[in-house]
């Protein structure tokens, strides 16, 4: 466990030596946050309605604000980048000769990263906060939404792992993660609740496991799911990170198999 | 002038020409990325169209209004990510950490044009197909009856755009010559233009001040929209040539100071 302790140390301080970098990047999110909220403002003001898709204004600022800050801790942009480039570049092999995981050096960095990225997320939280705090909801349950985060977390990781380790056969992987991630930014009501598409395209990312990224923790925030449909949605969330997990292990022993450490 | 012109128009061809035959080394991953970029663009769509099938619609705007100004935003964007935004965002700041940049420097080429063209991202130039898609829908099956008069005002408005664009992100990517940005720049711009997507009156009026005259995004695609379709704000049209050729100079200028600050420090 200590090695991997020394990985997350190592890694925390390669992030954190490009301070002016993570400046950049808040003060980005929270420009292109403030504009999403200006458009819902603006929709609510013009509608003059009380509710729109089933959300009043305050439930829709805080599901903006909240799927903002979720986003800059799982719709990593590059995610994937780095395992991609180790098999491709053969530094594989380094992890191969030494009594490591390759698997669990790959999850321990990318948690760091997650780590920094989200209290980034949590800077711009508080910027725009300052702005809007008689928009904000209390959160109905924190704790539980904190878990099902967490374990978006993690099931986004093993999507990626799994995006990224067929670079064991192409080399290149960064179109498949891209359709990826696309459709990930589509169908996680990361942009959009999912209540105000079409019921077909519902009904579709409904049985998608991206969801279960921004959507599903909001819902658990403002309190729009009973216990039985938040457990269900736990049951479903553990049962993706089993097969994609199981899935991962088959095709990283085949890929293996495959693999040829060019560049190494 | 022009034996400088068909010179960098040459190099450029080599650059394009370079830069195809590596991102087609990868040809699944090309064409998957194609397809991701073609998704994207279609989520942009996708997006505004909630606002008119669930919703209400945006202010005055009418759902083909609304085309047009995607569809403008769209060609600025595929023009600007296809030539220069990875280049001076992503590819300069790595340059200047690990000293490749002194290669730039020896060349008998204007550095940054070396620099601001060195990739050409094909994915982009192949993801334009919906782009274009909505230009043809636009021009002849929708209700805004495009004339021959307003497509000139709509090229002339995508160039201004790519120029402006180009200065902004001349100006930003120059200050990676005394910090170390990484990856951050481009984030920060990406975010940045993406504000130029939405109509400039969904905006509080300090910000569409700011929008308009300060940091003058809306020239992007608001403006040309709305002046497409209701030409009559005169002074801005003349207000946002002058603050682009402005922004162009002034970005030279800076690039060219900034140049006299590198020091090769990795090399």
């Amino acid at each position: 466990m200590t090695k991997y302790w020394l990985v997350a140390k190592l890694t925390l301080q390669e992030y954190l030596a490009y301070r002016l970098n993570f400046w950049l990047e808040i003060i980005g999110g929270v420009i292109n946050m403030l504009a999403a909220l200006g458009l819902w403002y603006f929709m609510f003001a013009q509608s003059q309605q009380a509710t729109l898709g089933g959300y009043d204004l305050k439930q829709m600022i805080t599901y903006l604000i909240g799927a903002g800050l979720i986003n800059s801790f799982i719709l990593l942009t590059n995610q994937g980048d780095e395992i991609n480039d180790d098999i491709h570049y053969g530094q594989l092999t380094n992890f191969l000769i030494k009594p490591l995981s390759p698997f669990i050096y790959w999850l321990t960095r990318d948690f760091c990263r997650r780590g920094i990225t989200f209290g980034l997320g949590l800077v711009s939280f508080f910027v725009i906060s300052i702005f809007f705090n008689d928009y904000l909801n209390a959160p109905q349950n924190l704790l539980l939404c904190l878990v099902s985060v967490s374990l978006a977390a993690l099931l986004h990781f093993l999507i990626f792992y799994l995006g990224s380790i067929i670079a064991f056969w192409l080399e290149q992987s960064w179109g498949p993660r891209f359709v990826l991630r696309m459709l990930m930014e589509l169908a996680s009501g990361a942009l959009i609740p999912l209540t105000f598409f079409p019921e077909v395209w519902k009904n579709i990312f409904m049985w998608l496991p991206f969801k279960l990224f921004s959507w599903v923790p909001m819902q658990i925030y403002l309190g729009k799911f009973n216990a039985a449909e938040t457990r269900g949605y736990f049951l479903e969330a553990f049962i993706w990170i089993a097969v994609i997990y199981l899935i991962s292990l088959w095709v990283t022993k085949k890929g293996l198999k495959n693999y040829v450490a060019s560049g190494s | 002038m022009w034996p400088v012109v068909v010179k960098y128009s040459k190099i450029l061809w080599v650059l394009a020409k370079a830069s195809l035959m590596t991102q087609l080394s990868y040809r699944l991953s090309f064409f998957t990325a194609v397809l991701g970029k073609i998704i994207r663009q279609g989520i942009i769509i996708l997006f505004f169209y909630i606002f008119y099938y669930r919703l209400p619609g945006i202010g005055n705007w009418r759902f083909s209004e609304i085309l047009l100004l995607i569809a403008i935003y769209l060609s600025v964007e595929d023009l600007v990510i296809m030539t220069y935004h990875r280049n001076l965002c992503y590819y300069l700041p790595e340059d200047l950490r690990k000293g490749t940049f002194d290669f730039k420097l020896t060349k008998p080429v204007n550095t940054l044009f070396l620099k601001a063209f060195n990739v050409i991202d094909w994915f982009d130039l192949s993801a334009a197909i919906p782009v274009l898609g909505l230009w043809i829908y636009l021009i002849w099956w929708s209700d805004l009856a495009l004339s021959f008069t307003q497509g000139i005002l709509i090229g002339y408005f995508i160039v201004q755009a790519y120029v402006f664009i180009f200065a902004l992100l001349v100006f930003i990517a120059s200050s990676s010559f005394w910090t170390i940005n990484g990856t951050g720049l481009g984030r920060f711009m990406e975010n940045l233009l993406r504000v130029s997507r939405y109509p400039t009156e969904i905006y509080p009026k300090w910000l569409q001040i700011i929008f308009s005259y300060v940091l003058p995004l809306s020239l992007v695609a608001a403006f040309p929209a709305a002046y497409i379709l209701h030409p009559d704000n005169y002074v801005y049209l003349v207000y946002s040539s002058v603050f682009t050729a402005a922004a162009f100079s002034g970005a030279l200028k800076f690039w060219r100071l900034a140049l006299r600050h590198y020091n090769s420090a990795s090399s």
